[in-house]
């Protein structure tokens, strides 16, 4: 992994700093919920203490004996049809003892007109109006028996029908109103819709139908409050207290909702919805924040009706036992969240007296809040902006710095190991001038790079030095020999004395090699420069190989336009003796050797290639250093591996450069100068 | 009587051989280490031939600067620089103080005897009856082995003994490519290719000194040189 990505990935880690003020933010929100929670209970628990005696008598009403109205907005039209009544599935529903006729009661009321529905379902059963049409016995007629109370007396009514549609029903004994009511069938039994005064308090209904007549069964079916046929119990009706409803809107704080409901649930009182001038003063980026903070395991919000009937979730329920409950909401795409409270009212308004007493209602209280936090403490939300703003440059600013660091130590790298591929040659290294680690580690390199060539050099030049000191002590030896072969001596002394010289004429040749090289340096400074055609003078060249070398087989390929070089021709002839005889020494006598050259670019290339000695591998780098050689048997004594030295500096001397490379497939090697021609 | 040959060479076994063999072939043999003992003896009396070591003890160019002297006090005296020193550079400045020749410790008795024998020859033919002349003649170039003289266009090319076995060497057969080696065998003297090199390169100089037009010394790529017997 490289420095810079090491580094990024570390700045990641700042990436905790809006973590935890992300974390920060949600405890601070919940804690801010919490206290809104209980704001709301207060406020719940004194409406509920609160609640005046009066109002109370309409939580009393026992259980299972009211019938809720609900208020419409406009007046209902009589079809038979329930869909126009609001949340038509709360209802009131009776069953008959033997199961199978059923019976859902709705209640409502615009202004002085009281409604009900019925929705008989009967499944498996033969038809209401089929039954009807086959009997004129009223006791045998299948529909609905309502017994009415009102101010004006107790009246009776049998509604049925032999086909669906409006009808119009008497009172049984004909001293009541006639009521207005609408029939229809459907698949499982049939639905009507009907009208009642508006001064009835109480009414006693229930669906009949008769019993099937099955052998040795044959009981009449009923469901609903009736005994038998007979008026049963009550249902009082429970309309919504305007009273009550008006002074909850006046107690309630604003921004929220009240309802009181019923032991059942049903609510008695409704403040009225909440301010629909609601605006939102929330951006979107504010809600995209605040929806990424908010608990997103709060459950969404369901539509709710704009009147609600009856509350009928577990919170209620567990108020109505006698526990506080809250629920919190939260809409779908604002960042609206809705907090609802339950708070049981007991009997007496008063708690330490009605502890034991059973919950005879709640208090529902609702209130929106939105973007709770943000609207309350904006500077977390600005806060939060500059944090995740500080992490991005800061990671920027990391990742800069990282990628200059990486970059130094780049270019730093790189100088060095071109200084080391110079042999020994140290160009300036970057960064020295740099007054930390890296400038130190710059500096030092340096150092050692400069120790390394000066060793290079003290190398270079010791060969020749050292010629230099051997060519006395060797001039010693021979003069002394010489003098000592002019005196009398026997033949043994004088065999003694050929080999003696002999030996010595190897070490001078030996030494005359070693300066050589250092020799060459210094014609490399005075030789003759001039323009002469590479082809002839390669041509002439290799005349004198082949008369040298009479038995070997050399091979000039020429170019067609003859290389014009601007060169020192002695100093090339030179390498290129160095070359062939390199070529001639390796190679097996049979061997040919190719001398090729070509114009490549700007280059002029001189290649000599020969079967023979493959080069190894390991030495590659340092076959054209001084004192390197590669040949197996040094034994010879004159192949100090100066030889390729001078080809390197002959080339070098002309701006060019020289290479080696083995053959494919083992044919042998090839070594080429390249000479520029500019 | 005797020719009196004077050796300063700070190495005294080297210098003690040479006075040996010298001395057995009839010369008066006087060794000095230093440039200063050298010159007070020189001071008193002038030998017949000088041989100086380039280097003397810590004295690293006592040599150049003795031969510098010795030529202000004769120009005809012959000096000849027997050194280990074979750079180009240092032959060149040797030869440039008058030096008659610059050998290097690598020859051989016999050689060294042989050259001094002809530098005392070409000194005797300078003082001496010029009437047995035998010049051999190539063209524009007159050369005389016995007066140790080369002639080009009539104008004397001033060449060292080396050298001048060079070019007797090329023009006695012309057109004919002589190998370095020959041409080292010719001169008397064991040095290697580069310095054969050098000293065709000064040959070619001084005659261009005289005739800049001058371009009868061919080299042969890989072989040698060539008198180029070519008329023009």
């Amino acid at each position: 992994m490289r420095l810079r990505n090491q580094l990024l990935a570390l700045s990641l880690l700042t990436l905790l700093l809006p973590l935890s003020g992300w974390k920060l933010v949600q405890e601070l929100e919940n804690f801010l919920r919490e206290s809104e929670e209980n704001t709301l209970l207060a406020s719940a628990q004194t409406v509920a203490q609160i609640l005046p005696l009066e109002y109370q008598s309409e939580l009393r009403l026992a259980r299972g004996r009211v019938l809720p109205l609900r208020q419409f907005s406009t007046d209902l039209i009589l079809d038979g049809y329930i869909t126009d009544w609001p949340e038509a599935d709360q209802n009131i529903t009776f069953g008959s003892p033997a199961g199978g006729l059923k019976l859902d009661l709705l209640a409502g009321r615009y202004q002085t007109h009281f409604y009900l529905a019925l929705k008989v379902s009967d499944p498996g059963s033969i038809k209401a109006t089929t039954v009807n049409t086959g009997t004129s016995d009223i006791g045998q007629r299948a529909g609905i028996m309502l017994y009415v109370q009102s101010k004006r007396g107790q009246h009776s009514y049998m509604i049925s029908t032999e086909a669906p549609g409006p009808l119009t029903v008497n009172s049984q004994g004909g001293s009541g109103t006639r009521l207005g009511a609408a029939w229809v069938d459907d698949a499982n039994g049939y639905t009507v819709e009907l009208s009642l005064p508006g001064d009835v308090e109480r009414i006693s209904i229930g669906a009949v139908a008769p019993a099937f007549t099955l052998p040795g069964i044959s009981s009449e079916r009923y469901a609903g409050t009736l005994n038998g046929r007979q008026q049963g119990e009550w249902l009082e009706l429970l309309a919504r207290g305007d009273g009550v409803s008006q002074w909850l809107s006046k107690v309630v704080p604003g921004k929220s909702r009240a309802w009181l409901v019923q032991a059942d649930g049903w609510v008695v009182a409704d403040s009225g919805p909440l301010r629909a001038d609601f605006s939102s003063e929330l951006t979107w980026a504010q809600r995209m924040i605040y929806q990424a903070v908010a608990d997103s395991r709060m459950p969404l919000r369901e539509d709710p009706p704009v009147w609600p009937v009856r509350f009928e979730t577990n919170t209620i329920a567990a108020a109505l036992e006698g526990s506080n409950g809250s629920l919190w909401n939260r809409d779908a795409d604002s960042a609206s969240v809705y907090n609802l409270v339950v708070v049981p009212v007991y009997s007496g308004s008063n708690l330490s007296e009605g502890v034991s007493n059973q919950a005879i209602g709640a208090v529902v209280l609702e209130t929106r809040s939105e973007g709770l936090l943000l609207t309350t403490n904006r500077a977390l939300g600005r806060f939060s902006l500059i944090a995740l703003l500080l992490v991005v440059v800061l990671a920027a600013g990391l990742w800069l710095f990282a990628s200059r660091l990486s970059h130094r130590v780049q270019k730093l790298s790189g100088a060095v190991s071109r200084a080391m591929d110079d042999t020994g040659k140290v160009s300036d290294l970057p960064l020295t001038t740099s007054a930390d680690e890296l400038g130190e580690l710059a500096r030092n390199t340096e150092k050692l790079l400069k120790a390394v060539a000066d060793y290079t050099g003290y190398l270079q030049k010791l060969a020749g030095r050292l010629s230099h000191e051997l060519k006395t002590p060797i001039a010693i030896t021979r003069s002394s020999l010489e003098n000592l072969a002019s005196e009398d001596l026997d033949p043994s002394a004088r065999q003694y004395l050929a080999r003696a010289r002999e030996g010595l004429d190897r070490q001078a040749a030996i030494v005359s090699a070693m300066s050589e090289a250092q020799r060459l340096e210094g014609s490399v400074r005075t030789a003759d420069w001039e323009t002469i055609n590479l082809g002839e003078m390669l041509s002439h060249s290799i005349d004198a190989y082949r008369s040298v070398n009479p038995a070997r087989t050399f091979n000039l390929n020429l170019p067609v336009d003859n290389c014009e070089l601007h060169c020192a021709p002695d100093l090339i002839a030179q390498a290129l003796d160095k070359l062939i005889d390199n070529a001639v020494s390796l190679s097996a006598p049979e061997c040919e050797i190719d001398i090729l050259l070509r114009q490549e670019a700007d280059n002029c290339l001189i290649t000599v290639r020969n079967t023979g000695t493959l080069l190894p591998d390991v030495l590659h780098d340092q076959l054209f250093d001084s004192l390197v050689s590669l040949r197996e048997n040094r034994g010879s004594g004159k192949h100090l591996g100066l030889g390729l030295h001078i080809v390197r500096l002959v080339a070098e001397a002309h701006g060019g450069l020289v290479s080696a490379r083995n053959l494919p497939d083992d044919k042998g090697v090839e070594f080429t100068i390249y000479l520029p021609v500019t | 009587m005797p020719r009196r040959i004077a050796i300063v060479e700070d190495e005294i076994a080297i210098r003690h051989n040479f006075e040996d063999a010298l001395r057995r072939q009839g010369y008066l043999v006087s060794g000095y280490s230093n440039r200063r003992s050298a010159l007070e003896a020189f001071r008193r009396r002038l030998p017949d031939l000088v041989i100086i070591d380039v280097g003397l003890g810590d004295d690293v160019e006592g040599g150049f600067e003795l031969c510098r002297e010795l030529r202000s006090m004769s120009r005809v005296l012959p000096i000849m620089f027997l050194t280990a020193r074979d750079s180009d550079p240092d032959v060149i400045s040797g030869l440039r103080l008058g030096a008659d020749d610059y050998l290097t410790k690598d020859i051989s008795l016999p050689h060294l005897m042989a050259r001094i024998v002809v530098l005392f020859r070409r000194v005797e033919m300078l003082s001496g009856d010029r009437s047995t002349d035998s010049w051999l003649e190539r063209g524009a170039l007159r050369l005389s082995a016995e007066r140790m003289e080369v002639q080009w266009q009539g104008q004397a090319v001033p060449l060292t003994v080396t050298e001048l076995w060079i070019v007797h060497s090329l023009v006695g057969q012309p057109g004919h490519v002589r190998s370095r080696q020959q041409l080292m065998d010719d001169a008397n003297i064991l040095v290697d290719d580069q310095t054969i090199t050098s000293h065709v390169k000064r040959i070619r100089r001084k005659f261009k000194d005289i005739d800049d037009a001058f371009d009868k010394l061919d080299t042969v790529y890989g072989a040698g040189y060539r008198w180029n017997s070519s008329a023009g």
